[in-house]
């Protein structure tokens, strides 16, 4: 058995630095999960939900309040600056918006070849070199070196984007709703590319998303967030079947897809003030269709297991969730999607 | 569905050309489609397709940098094209209105939201007094769901979240009574909740008010959920056009299939048939169909031969000189094609 690559104990991530002081609001509450070489882990929540936040903390770009972000077993709960630059290469993050992630007056090749020079050292025709290598990889051809963002479509800077975190060669990228700017057909191609990358080099990949449908074509695992808590983990095929969450249910019945029947519930817009704070409770409690009554908005409750590693955090037993829900896309003979990597 | 004889909008033989440093490039190609009243018509496609230049020739707009070469935009029997500017505007936010994808774009940040929606309805004479005018927003902040609507329309954008900006939004486009709402990807910036409940309020805001609403969007699942018939868009061309779930359970044109099979879907599987493959690249665009390059079922004919949509007999039009012997994909579900109307 070993480590797993990263792993988060108890994080909880605030804004507004140390002035915040201890009473300041926490956006990421006790949030604990692994990450195994290899894998792919999906954060799936609305906005506000803390996804950004957690992917945010991992890279550096903001220091947690508490907690730990182990990284094979090391501590690297550190802002980015104070970082060794092994571990800065080894945690890339690709952003949702490529127009904004690449600089509009540098070439493209400047924009890939930085990272060799910073990493590796890499200069001329060596530079070069690897610089075809990795746009061939994300199947760009050599004509793209000379090129500026703006003579680039969208999913074609998304591309470069993604070989610029690859140019690190990193065991863990941070993907943050890369590909929800993107048309189906290039979002396909960008799946099929990571899906490819991963077994070629084992990388692991914490993907944020809120396209449920993507999260189930790629993800190996899931971990549902509103508010800043974890609501449900388990493995992608656990949360794409009851019984999951309320939240996860009513996620997954809001997915405008065919045959699928849409979510049954308010149309309004909810009264729910977003940034209202819920010391006690269940976050979700004043949203929830199956709330059961004054416990949910007293008692956060506590983890329950719903067979194997899948865990939910619900008042109603994950046995009496099982039988109120039901989808259409499961079928008892459907296949599994993917082989689950088995993590440490 | 009941639909009236006349149409309430004809679009014929719509030509589109953008200026590209020192040349005409071609965005619309002779794009013919018609929309009921009543109805609600989704247009797909993929970025850069001239899916959203087509839908704002609704409004007799041209885009700046791009001239309407040939074509006629029939609104209730008048063309729009070539009108003037002061008689397009009485078009323009009255009988035809815009729902943007952007809704933070398309408010003024400075300025109360309520305030916006009273401004917009003086400006076409919709509202008796000011004081009517102000009554009516209230009243339409209600209808679009807003919480709270006497103390929302005091807000200022920034205050309100995207989903209660979108509803700002719609409300705005309704405050004239459109016969026509035209939808630019509406629900795209939104979370999938917030985009589930927008929907269902078009739903119904259309069922009561009987309007008509073209909706572009790439999003199919959305267009499932939404639209009586589904126009796709390759290029500039129109390819298919069928009522929505015949669109869904027989899809003819390749690229449609394509299309289809590219999304990914909740059960894990995709749509079945062959995925896309390739990208668009307008400047190599055969003289015939111009999806051929990336076609797996395209002959030589198809390069040289111009397609043009025909009837297929179920209710749809395909532009395709092969579908006959390309068949439908196999290996879909029916809790996969079953669409919900």
């Amino acid at each position: 058995m070993t480590a797993p690559l990263l792993e988060l104990q108890r994080l909880e991530c605030a804004y507004g630095g140390r002035s915040a002081g201890p009473a300041g609001r926490s956006v990421v509450h006790d949030v604990s999960f692994c990450l195994a070489a290899g894998e792919t882990l999906a954060l799936v929540g609305e906005s506000g939900s803390g996804k950004t936040t957690i992917a945010r903390s991992i890279a550096g770009l903001l220091v947690p309040r508490s907690g730990q972000i182990l990284f094979e077993g090391h501590d690297i709960g550190m802002a980015a600056e104070r970082r060794p630059r092994d571990l800065l290469r080894e945690i890339q993050f690709v952003f949702q918006n490529p127009d904004s992630s690449l600089n509009p007056h540098r070439r493209i090749a400047y924009a890939i070849g930085r990272p060799l020079e910073y990493f590796f050292g890499l200069s001329g025709k060596a530079r070069d070199r690897r610089i075809a290598e990795l746009l061939d990889d994300v199947h760009l051809d050599l004509g793209y070196m000379r090129r500026y963002p703006s003579q680039l479509s969208g999913g074609e800077r998304q591309r470069v984007a993604i070989a610029r975190a690859l140019a690190a060669e990193p065991k863990l990228m941070l993907c943050d709703e890369i590909v929800s700017a993107l048309d189906v057909s290039v979002q396909a191609a960008i799946l099929d590319l990571l899906r490819e990358l991963q077994e070629k080099r084992r990388m692991a990949f914490l993907f944020i998303a809120h396209d449920l449908a993507v999260v189930r074509w790629l993800a190996h695992r899931v971990v549902v967030l509103y508010r800043g808590r974890m609501m449900e983990a388990g493995t992608a095929a656990d949360t794409f079947s009851p019984p999951v969450h309320p939240y996860t249910e009513m996620l997954l019945h809001s997915v405008p897809e065919l045959g699928v029947e849409p979510f049954v519930g308010t149309e309004a817009e909810t009264a729910v003030d977003p940034l209202a704070d819920h010391d006690a409770g269940c976050p979700f409690a004043p949203l929830c269709p199956r709330r059961i009554g004054t416990v949910c908005d007293e008692e956060l409750p506590a983890w329950s297991s719903a067979g194997g590693a899948h865990a939910l955090r619900c008042h109603i037993p994950a046995a009496e969730l099982a039988e109120l829900q039901s989808f259409p896309w499961n079928r008892p003979e459907e296949p599994p999607v993917r082989e689950e990597v088995t993590s440490a | 569905m009941t639909v009236a004889a006349a149409p309430l909008v004809e679009v014929a033989g719509l030509t589109v050309d953008f200026y590209d440093r020192d040349h005409w490039v071609n965005v619309v190609n002779d794009v013919s489609f018609t929309l009921f009243a009543g109805e609600t018509l989704g247009l797909v496609g993929e970025s850069g397709c001239g899916k959203t230049t087509t839908a704002y020739s609704l409004f007799g707009y041209a885009r700046p940098g791009s001239r309407v070469r040939d074509g006629a935009v029939r609104f209730e029997g008048r063309n729009l094209i070539g009108l003037s500017a002061r008689e397009l505007r009485a078009i323009r936010g009255g009988a035809v209105c815009l729902v943007p994808q952007n809704p933070a774009g398309s408010l003024t940040p400075s300025m109360r939201v309520g305030r916006q929606i009273v401004e917009a309805m003086e400006e076409h004479g919709v509202s008796g007094s000011h004081r009517d005018a102000e009554q009516r927003t209230v009243e339409l902040f209600a209808q679009v769901g807003l919480p709270r609507p006497q103390t929302m329309v005091e807000r200022y954008p920034h205050e309100l979240s995207g989903g209660q900006q979108q509803r700002v939004i719609t409300a705005m486009a309704l405050a004239c009574d459109p016969k026509l709402l035209v939808l630019d990807e509406p629900t795209t910036a939104l979370d999938v909740t917030t985009q589930s409940r927008i929907l269902r309020l078009l739903a119904r805001l259309q069922a009561e008010r009987g309007m008509s609403m073209l909706y572009v969007t790439h999003n199919l699942g959305v267009v499932a959920q939404i639209c009586d018939r589904v126009a796709v868009m390759y290029a500039g061309e129109l390819v298919e056009v069928a009522p929505t779930e015949e669109l869904f359970r027989r899809p003819r044109h390749p690229y449609t299939q394509g299309l289809l099979a590219s999304v990914p879907r909740l059960s894990g599987q995709n749509g079945g048939g062959a995925r896309l493959r390739g990208l668009l690249h307008r400047e190599e665009l055969p003289p015939g169909c111009r999806f051929a390059p990336r076609c797996g079922f395209a002959e030589e004919a198809c390069f040289t031969e111009r397609q043009v949509l025909a009837a297929t007999g179920t209710g749809g039009e395909v532009a395709c000189r092969r579908w006959e012997d390309i068949g439908e994909p196999r290996g879909r579900t029916p809790a996969e094609t079953g669409s919900r109307r």
